[in-house]
């Protein structure tokens, strides 16, 4: 569970956020809509305090994470799988690795987990590109590999940020169905994106509610989707 | 606690959860680092030979001030004799003297041919009687010695070759703590430059560290990543170059008894060991090194 408490943040001088309160209950599922700059990234970034607030707080499970105790935000970013918007990957590393990059940084060998990385990499359609680097993949190549790799550990919660932004239709329903299986296994779910088609198609298959963040501001969308 | 530590180190050597994957093979800083340990490798064996051989020499060169001692009669040809018996009365009379020995006018002049040539007739130089004596260092009082001397033998000249020895046996002591001191530099240098290039790869590989970061590693677990890296990088090039050090040492020619002091730089005996010490402490130090900088970097890119 993630709490944000009157949490604001501003980059140097330019607030994105302010007072925003908002709670992403375990087993819930969040769009989170808005036009390009108006600050979505920056508030997924808090959830994994990849972004610390610069006003308010935002509770982890619970408890406000020191950002100096780094082995804690460590372990918060094991329990929080991201799917970045820019894709960081390895590029010497395989796909087939940098999938199970987070699994060998939590000291769990690969080959224990060789069939649920199979699987997964058969959801998301990158069978045959196990061996292939990061750089040789197209943009949604990446963002399912992404996305891979963000549940490998099979986290709490997992956030994804314009997870559908560079693949077609197919693939982003499928991806979606993804998303919504494993909140359907209890895992909290955000999603960050300006496509509406992709929330309602989620529509009738999961309870999902939608936040619009407009000047600083997250507010309940209206029914108008 | 001990058994812990060494699981430690062992788990390290081991690299289970392959760590070391993570940090791109930047072959050209990798060649660097092992480059430069194999230089410093290279030129502290030749360092650690000259620490030795000098720290032999000293050590020859004062058992021998210790331990012989010659005894130079100079008198007209008919007080010789007397005063040669006086002389030994009083050597044997004095605690220390251990032996005593007449050199042989035949061996006098073989001694004097290598620096007068084999055509001068040694017989025409008024020559001293020359005594051989091994003394007992501990002892012997040498200036109750060359006093009673005096009294009873003036024409003998008391000689340890300390006058002439000394100088060589503090040179000797000198250059050894010179050697020493290189050795400590290039050590202190290894340790800095290692710590500039650790510093240098986690900026180069800042997105690397963000990612890994990203995903949940640890510090440790990338500080782990980094200095197996560089030790390993540098504990290679440092074997390399102690070898390249030790064959050219073992391709010098040979001391002999007489040879000039730099022909005895080589190694002998137990000092063929030595150079093992050489990349062991080259990989203990880029550890040290390389955890050092890429903990304090750390900071920086996440
Ligand atoms: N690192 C940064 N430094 C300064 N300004 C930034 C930075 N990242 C984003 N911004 C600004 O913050 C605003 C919100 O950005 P972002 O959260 O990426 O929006 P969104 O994801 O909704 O497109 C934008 O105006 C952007 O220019
Ligand atoms: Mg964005």
């Amino acid at each position: 569970m993630i709490e944000f408490d009157e949490a604001g943040f501003s980059y140097g001088g330019t607030s994105v956020l302010r007072n925003v309160s908002l709670t992403l209950a375990p087993g819930s599922f969040h769009f989170l809509i808005g036009p390009s700059g108006v600050g979505k990234t920056t508030l997924l970034r808090l959830c994994y305090m990849d972004l610390v607030p610069t006003e308010g707080a935002v509770r982890f499970f619970g408890t406000e994470i020191a950002p100096s105790d780094r082995n804690a935000v460590a372990a918060l970013r094991r329990a929080v799988g991201v799917v970045h918007q820019d894709c960081q990957f390895l590029d010497h590393m395989s796909v087939f690795e940098n999938i199970a990059l987070p699994l060998r940084v939590s000291g769990i060998p690969a080959a224990e987990r060789a069939g649920d990385i199979e699987a997964l990499l058969e959801w998301v359609d990158l069978g045959d590109r196990v061996d292939a680097l990061p750089p040789e993949l197209s943009g949604g190549e990446r963002q399912r590999a992404a996305l891979a790799r963000a549940v490998i550990l099979s986290p709490d919660v997992i956030v994804a940020d314009e997870p559908t932004g560079n693949v077609d239709w197919d693939m982003a329903q499928r991806l979606l169905a993804l998303l919504v299986e494993l909140n359907r296994m209890g895992k909290t779910v955000v999603i960050a994106t300006h496509d509406l088609n992709l929330i309602r198609a989620a529509k009738g298959r999961v309870a999902a509610r939608v936040l619009r963040l407009a000047n600083g501001q997250v507010q309940p969308a209206g029914a108008d989707l | 606690m001990i058994g812990r530590r060494f699981r430690a180190i062992g788990g390290w050597l081991a690299d289970a959860d392959g760590a070391d994957r993570v940090v791109p093979r930047g072959l050209h800083a990798g060649l660097s680092v092992g480059f430069l340990s194999a230089m410093m490798a290279f030129l502290a064996v030749l360092a650690l030979a000259l620490a030795l051989a000098a720290g032999r020499l000293a050590h020859s060169w004062e058992s021998e001030i210790a331990d012989t001692a010659t005894l130079q009669i100079l008198a007209g040809d008919d007080g010789i004799e007397e005063q040669a018996r006086a002389a030994l009365n009083v050597l044997r009379t004095t605690p220390g003297i251990q032996s005593v020995r007449m050199v042989e006018l035949a061996e006098q002049e073989r001694l004097l041919e290598p620096w007068l040539g084999p055509d001068i007739p040694v017989e025409s130089l008024p020559l001293p009687l020359l005594i051989e004596v091994q003394t007992d260092r501990d002892m012997l009082n040498v200036p109750s010695l060359r006093l009673r001397l005096e009294a009873e033998a003036p024409g003998a000249v008391y000689d340890d070759h300390a006058a002439w020895r000394q100088p060589l046996v503090v040179t000797a002591e000198r250059l050894r703590i010179f050697a020493i001191a290189c050795l400590a530099l290039m050590t202190l240098a290894l340790a800095v430059v290692l710590g500039l290039a650790a510093t240098a790869a986690t900026a180069a590989n800042g997105n690397a560290i963000q990612t890994l970061r990203l995903v949940g590693a640890r510090d440790d677990f990338i500080v782990r990543a980094f200095t197996r890296r560089f030790t390993f990088g540098a504990a290679a090039g440092a074997v390399l170059g102690t070898a390249v050090g030790v064959l050219l040492l073992a391709f010098l020619p040979q001391a002999s008894e007489q040879g000039f002091f730099l022909v005895g730089i080589g190694l002998t005996g137990w000092g063929w060991a030595a150079p093992v010490l050489v990349p062991v402490t080259a990989a203990v130090v880029a550890w040290a090194a390389t955890r050092r900088a890429t903990k304090a970097s750390l900071w920086r890119w996440s």
